[in-house]
Formats: structure tokens, sequence, C-alpha cells
């Protein structure tokens, strides 16, 4: 039988084409060539490389999708090819136009200072949705049952010292980001970026978008332009929070040279 | 769409290399099934994050597997991305929760490994794109056909309006010596992308 040409076996070898015994083998002479192991390692490097590429490219089609809310189906439209949403997208689009114009025409003139930090920061400052379930909550940790409590309830001063006790005792990113949230909300941006700042490192892919956003805007809260622009741009664009930052980017006063 | 075969117009769209396509079908997906999912991940101990995050992981994972033609044929496609998402939970809450109570798993179906690497942050991408687009688009396209779809060459000539198999082949071929000779220009720098801190 034939012996296929080089490229074809570590093709077979890298893409798990080949029976154990036939693995075996060429292990066996990857060992004694040290031309062929390196040929096979930088093959590898560059399949890694596409394969990474696509992986990639596949991820922000996701994210695109998540980022239209799944508007082009549901369980009661049957499918894509039903354009009622889209319609109905249109009018309401439409409607909204003609109400804004009539508004503009009618509204005093368009306001020419930027607004203040502190206007900023109530337009762009929403509570994050965050609940501890009682699953959650190690050995009836009552300090995160109380502040869980008083974070739904907004109560925040409350919550803040809570979240302190329970994070002394068992150190989670998410009662870190609840207590950084709540320092926030209670108006204290200066404690709340240090403990932002605490989730970012930790690089936790699920507080990492959440994080970055409200330190930009605890920088916001305590003035800081700069800061914010700066934090804002870690923002990237397949973030849940990049409309807002782009947004809230644009309304930030320019910097002056 | 095929409203009598959901699950084969949902396959055909994300196989397709068209982002058209793609978008189609993902949309629809999450339309279909994000809710089930969220409503799942926040029964068992789990915040609207958690749910984005995990929904999001799936619907990469499920993507990548009929693209990689590695969905198995007969299962219903959203009853797939459930376990999938299923499955990511689990796995979350068993290595960083491991006080929580975890929910039953009993109906799960079996879900493949499908094996995603690593994603690129926006440095990488651009060093990554740049390496391919001096390969070319046919030369792109052939590569990723044979190396990331897993297509047989009798339908990557199809596909590429090649005149046989034996073409498709010396295409490839090809191809794959200029990427090697790129990467092995830049192999250290290359090599970095996948060690690099962040």
């Amino acid at each position: 039988m034939n012996q296929p040409d080089p490229q074809t076996q570590i093709d077979n070898y890298l893409m798990n084409r080949l029976s154990p015994e036939q693995r075996q083998q060429f292990e066996r002479q990857m060992a004694s060539d040290s031309e062929l192991a390196d040929a096979v390692a930088l093959q590898k490097l560059s399949l890694d490389l596409l394969e990474a590429q696509n992986d990639t490219v596949l991820r922000d089609a996701v994210r695109r999708a998540q980022a239209q809310g799944g508007s082009g189906g549901n369980a009661n439209n049957g499918g894509p090819r039903n354009y009622g949403p889209w319609l109905i997208g249109f009018l309401l689009l439409a409607l909204l136009g003609t109400l804004g114009y009539y508004f503009s025409q009618s509204q005093s003139p368009v306001q020419t200072t930027p607004p203040d930090a502190e206007q900023l920061f109530a337009e762009y400052f929403k509570a994050y949705p965050l609940n501890f379930a009682s699953r959650e909550i190690n050995g009836g940790d009552q300090a995160l049952v109380r502040a869980n409590q008083f974070y739904r309830a907004q109560q925040y001063a409350e919550a803040i010292p809570q979240f302190q006790k329970s994070l002394a005792t068992d150190d989670k990113p998410k009662v870190r980001l609840a207590l950084a949230l709540s320092l926030l909300a209670n108006g204290q941006g200066d404690l709340a970026i240090d403990q932002f700042q605490k989730i970012i490192a930790t690089k936790d892919f699920l507080y990492l978008e959440p994080a970055s956003w409200y330190r930009s805007l605890a920088y916001l809260q305590q003035g800081d332009f700069r800061s914010t622009r700066l934090s804002l741009q870690s923002i990237r664009s397949n973030s849940q929070f990049y409309q807002q930052a782009q947004a809230l980017r644009a309304a930030l006063p320019v910097p002056e040279k | 769409m095929n409203r009598k075969h959901p699950d084969e117009w949902i396959v055909a769209k994300l196989r397709a290399r068209a982002d058209r396509d793609n978008d189609e079908a993902l949309r629809y997906l999450y339309g279909r099934m994000f809710e089930q999912v969220q409503r799942y991940v926040l029964q068992n101990s789990g915040s609207r994050p958690d749910a984005d995050d995990i929904f999001q992981e799936g619907l990469v994972i499920l993507f990548k597997l009929i693209r990689q033609d590695k969905f198995p044929a007969g299962y219903n496609v959203e009853a797939y991305l459930h376990s999938i998402c299923r499955n990511l939970w689990l796995k979350y809450l068993r290595k960083y929760r491991r006080e929580v109570e975890l929910p039953d798993s009993a109906n799960d179906l079996p879900v493949p490994d499908a094996g995603i690497a690593q994603f690129l942050d926006e440095d990488q991408r651009a060093a990554v794109d740049e390496l391919f687009s001096q390969l070319g688009p046919d030369c792109q396209k052939v590569l990723n056909y044979f190396y990331y779809d897993r297509r047989p060459m009798k339908e990557i000539f199809q596909l590429m309006g090649y005149a046989s198999e034996q073409v498709a082949k010396n295409k490839k071929s090809t191809c794959m010596k200029r990427l090697l000779a790129l990467v092995a220009e830049h192999r250290e720098r290359y090599l970095h992308l996948f060690t690099k801190d962040g």
C-alpha cells in the first residue's frame, strides 16, 4: 500500500484520523525524527491560529444575535420568514420618528453646554440586578442573607456592612461586585472603584463586564472625566454595555488639550 | 424557514459560511430558547448575567458542533442546545459553587466536547486576521472548509467551483504550504498569542 505524503500524514495525525496503532507508530516516528516533530508543531500552531480565528468569528456572530435580542424568531411567530415583528418595529420607529420631530419643533433650543457629571451619572446609572439564591449562601451566612435583602430593597447603606462582613469570611467575586455596586449607589464611588478594580483583576468572565461599566460610572460620580473616558475605552464592542458606553463617551465633555 | 423540518433549516443555516444565514438562525434560536435557559439558570442558583453568559457559551458550542458536522443526526436542535447549557451550568456550579445542591441532570443528552480553544481579543484578532489576509480569499476559504468545517474534498471542489477534486486537493496543499511559511516566519510572535496573559 502507498504511504501517504508527509503533509497528509500530519493532517491525519492532527485531525485525529489515525487508528490507535497508526497514531502510536507516527508518534514513535516523531520521537526519532526531530524534523518531522518540528513540522508537526508548526502545522499544529497554524491550525490553532485558524481554529481560534474561526471560533472568535462564531462567538462574534452569537454576540450579534444576543445584542439583537433574538429578534428574528420566537415561540409564536414560526420562524425567521415571518416579517410581522419587523413590520411592527418599522411602524414603531416611524411613530417615534414622527413624535420626535414634533417634540424637537416645540422644545426649547438645543442645549449647548455639556451636562455635568452628576446629571450624566443620574442618566446612566441603573441598579444592576443581582440576587443570591438560598443555595448560593454558604452554611447559612446570615450577613449575606441580610445583605441580599437590603440590596434587593435598594437599601444600599444597610447592605454595605453586611456584604463586607460576608466577604471577610468568604471572598467571592459576586459578593464583591454587590458590595461595589452598593457603594456606588450609596454615593461612595471612591470606595467602589477599589472594589471594581479587584474584580477586574480576577478576570472572572462572569463579572468583568459589569465591573468595567460600573467602574466607569464610579469615576464619573467622582467627576473624573479623564478616568471615565479611559475606563469606557476598556469596554469591548462585544460587551452588553458597549452601546451605553459609546453613548456616555460621546456625552462626556471634550478633553482639554 | 422549513416549518416541517426546523432542525434541518437551522443546521443548514449554521453550516453555511454566510453571515446572513448564520445571523438568521442564531436570532431564531435566541428567540426560541433564551427564556427557557434563563429560567433554568435562575431556578438553579444563577443570576441573569449568569444566564446570558451560559446561553452565549452554549450557542457558540452548538454553532461549532454544527459547523464542524459533529451535530448528531436525529437530535432536536433546541433540546440539544438546552442540554449543552445545562451541562455548562452544572460544570460551573461544580467548579465554583461547591456548596450548591446540583440540579438533576439524568435526562440530559450526551454532548461531545466542541473544543473551544481560545477566543482572541482585539489585538490578537488583528494579528491573526493580518496573517490570513496574506493568503488571499480563496486560500482562506479552502483551508477553512477543510480544516475547520471538516468538509470532504468532493464537497470543497464543488463549493469552490473547481474542475475536480484533485484541483481542490492541490489548492489546499499549496495554501497550507503558504500558511506554514508565513507562520514559520514569525513563529515566536504567534506562539506568544497563545501564551499571552489576558
